[in-house]
């Protein structure tokens, strides 16, 4: 499953460049968050970029198992999806991605200034220190606050 | 080792938090919290309002890791937590459960949107990130976590001209006043409680651009009527941000086909980041709410809880007394002032309880009966100084007989009379007595 099954409202919103925070778990079940910027999706996989500076246990895990989970937020509305995967595979960044990161995580920032964060305090938000990370997409499912929070969308 | 005591602004609630769990087959889950509740140096409880996918993955899995963020510099904490139990009453679950009234009051949804439980975990591991913001922001410092010493005396303070206030008038005044000089409060208001129609009108404020004097709520709804009705303190901090979670939910609970209801407007500073309510008790009477805002989302602390407590019950106790005091006697009637070539129409709807001035509202229900009443008074046998007791003899004007509120009721009454018709006022001459001012012709009619 890739991003051929998500529509393109849903994938506009995945790729706009939003709040991202990743899951892992380690061989024995424990789970640990990193910090993230994405998404990017090919026809059979997805790519997102994770700030390697605070992410040594999930890198640790993903290297482990490659079982992954992140959410794509739109602070100003809440609106969260949440993308599933496994077969995560770690590697570095081509100069295109490099781009497209910061690219991304400027408009993270902004997301966040949106609601009040000062814009000196989102600037100093770290992806200084991306590496790429791509996966198998298995689910999409909304993570928006409410009822239908879990429900697959995709 | 970084201790949870010391991450207290991250329990506010301004940025959101993220928990990552994992089921039985080893697949992660992400999901965004509402509230992390400060317990104890070792534990924290998180807030849950729906059977979601976290839920049932701790329910096989305990273990999960938290992502805490500190609002004013987005500094990051991951905490290693092992779920320990869900409460479903008692002083927690209360307490948390304060917070989702409040948004659910507010957003339209009360009664659909709850608390289902209070989750408690153990905090296995604390961990600072500092990699995760490049560099503190120098120039704005973390807020000090724990200043609150210093404010013993302005409570010292704001407690001594509470007890020597001589009337209802100069205590609210002199309560508000205090609390912006004492306590860097910019914005404040004091809504009487009237137990005739169970519901709360702003009387006193200070800070806003309009008294606002005679704004309601009723009980219940919205943050100050939750207040009311709980008869407990409650701080939203980042009220932006407890907002727009609300409203997210409320979108979602409207596609669900649950009935929501108009969203609440906040009375006060349409721009209010933080806000501190605290009802004013006595035995079992609700008196009224202190409302304080701010713009700044950090404005209120743990301290401030605490401080302001104390504060509220001993204005309580203030207001209770200043409500029983007996009258003085009339004074002789002064000379009337010579009117000015002003007119005003006062218009008395019996149907609605109503009092409108050259056409507006002024004023409704025991306000406006006692407006009406003055007036006709006035006009029929020229008199102008009133007394509080032959009000409260007045079956006709529909007060309480116990506990009635008079004076607030009347310190509404000048407010809007400031306010709308500055020509006809309402000056307290001592205690207990007053009189009806004007500057201009009265016209008088009944719709």
């Amino acid at each position: 499953m890739g991003g051929n099954l998500i529509d393109s409202e849903l994938r506009e919103f995945l790729e706009r460049g939003l709040v991202c925070v990743i899951g892992t778990r380690s061989a024995d079940l424990r789970p640990d968050w990193a910090h993230g910027v994405g998404v990017r999706f090919t026809k059979n996989r997805c790519v997102v970029f994770i700030e390697q500076s605070t992410a040594a246990r999930s890198l640790t895990n993903l290297r482990d198992n490659g079982m992954i989970a992140l959410t794509i937020c739109e602070p100003a509305t809440h609106r969260t999806i949440q993308l599933k995967g496994r077969d995560t595979k770690l590697r570095e960044m081509t100069q295109a991605e490099q781009r497209l990161a910061q690219r991304l995580a400027n408009t993270a920032r902004h997301a966040v200034i949106e609601v009040g964060i000062a814009p000196r305090v989102a600037a100093g938000w770290n992806y200084s220190n991306l590496i790429a990370a791509e996966f198998e997409l298995s689910g999409v499912f909304d993570a928006t606050p409410g009822p239908n929070a879990g429900a697959e969308v995709a | 080792m970084t201790s949870l005591r010391e991450l207290m602004p991250c329990f506010q609630g301004v940025v959101p938090a993220a928990i990552v769990t994992c089921d039985a087959q080893g697949t992660p889950n992400v999901a965004y919290l509402s509230h992390v509740y400060y317990l104890d140096d070792r534990h924290v409880a998180l807030s849950c309002q729906f059977f979601n996918k976290t839920k049932r993955n701790i329910g096989v899995n305990p273990y999960a890791c938290v992502q805490l963020k500190h609002p004013a510099t987005l500094e990051a904490w991951r905490l290693d937590a092992k779920f320990i139990r869900a409460e479903t009453s008692g002083p927690l679950f209360d307490e948390m459960e304060l917070r989702i009234q409040a948004i659910a009051a507010h957003t339209g949804m009360k009664g659909i949107f709850r608390l289902l439980s209070a989750d408690v975990y153990e905090v296995l591991e604390l961990q600072p990130e500092p990699g995760f913001v490049l560099q503190a922001d120098a120039d704005n410092p973390r807020p000090a976590m724990d200043d609150s010493r210093a404010e013993l005396r302005s409570l010292q303070v704001i407690s001594d001209r509470i007890v020597r206030a001589a009337d209802m008038g100069e205590l609210l005044k002199t309560l508000l006043a205090s609390l912006c000089e004492l306590f860097r409060v910019s914005h404040a208001m004091y809504l009487m409680h009237d137990e005739a129609d169970g519901r709360l009108y702003a009387v006193e404020s200070t800070g806003y651009d309009s008294s606002g004097a005679g704004a309601e709520v009723a009980l219940g709804e919205g943050l100050i009527g939750t207040v009311a009705k709980t008869r407990r303190l409650l701080r939203v901090s980042g009220m932006g941000e407890m907002l727009r979670y609300g409203r997210a939910v409320r979108g979602e609970m409207q596609r669900d086909g649950a009935e929501v209801t108009a969203e609440i407007p906040l009375p006060g500073l349409c721009e209010a980041q933080s806000q501190l309510a605290l009802p004013l008790v006595v035995g079992d009477r609700l008196l009224g709410v202190l409302a304080l805002e701010s713009a700044d989302p950090l404005a209120f602390q743990d301290w401030h809880e605490a401080y302001l407590n104390l504060l509220a019950n001993q204005a309580a106790l203030a207001i209770e007394r200043l409500g029983e005091r007996a009258d003085e006697e009339p004074a002789p009637e002064p000379e009337r002032a010579p009117l000015a070539s002003r007119r005003r129409v006062f218009t008395w709807y019996p149907k609605d309880e109503t009092v409108f001035c050259d056409g507006e509202y002024l004023v409704r229900n025991v306000p406006a009966r006692i407006l009406w009443k003055l007036l006709t008074e006035h006009e029929q046998t020229g008199r102008s100084e009133f007394g509080n007791r032959e009000l409260r003899m007045d079956d006709s004007l529909g007060l309480p007989p116990y506990k009635d509120n008079l004076e607030s009721r009347l310190i509404l009454l000048r407010k809007r009379l400031d306010e709308r018709c500055p020509d006809v006022r309402i000056v307290p001459v001592k205690r207990g007595r007053f009189t009806l001012e004007r500057d201009c012709e009265l016209v008088l009619e009944t719709r």
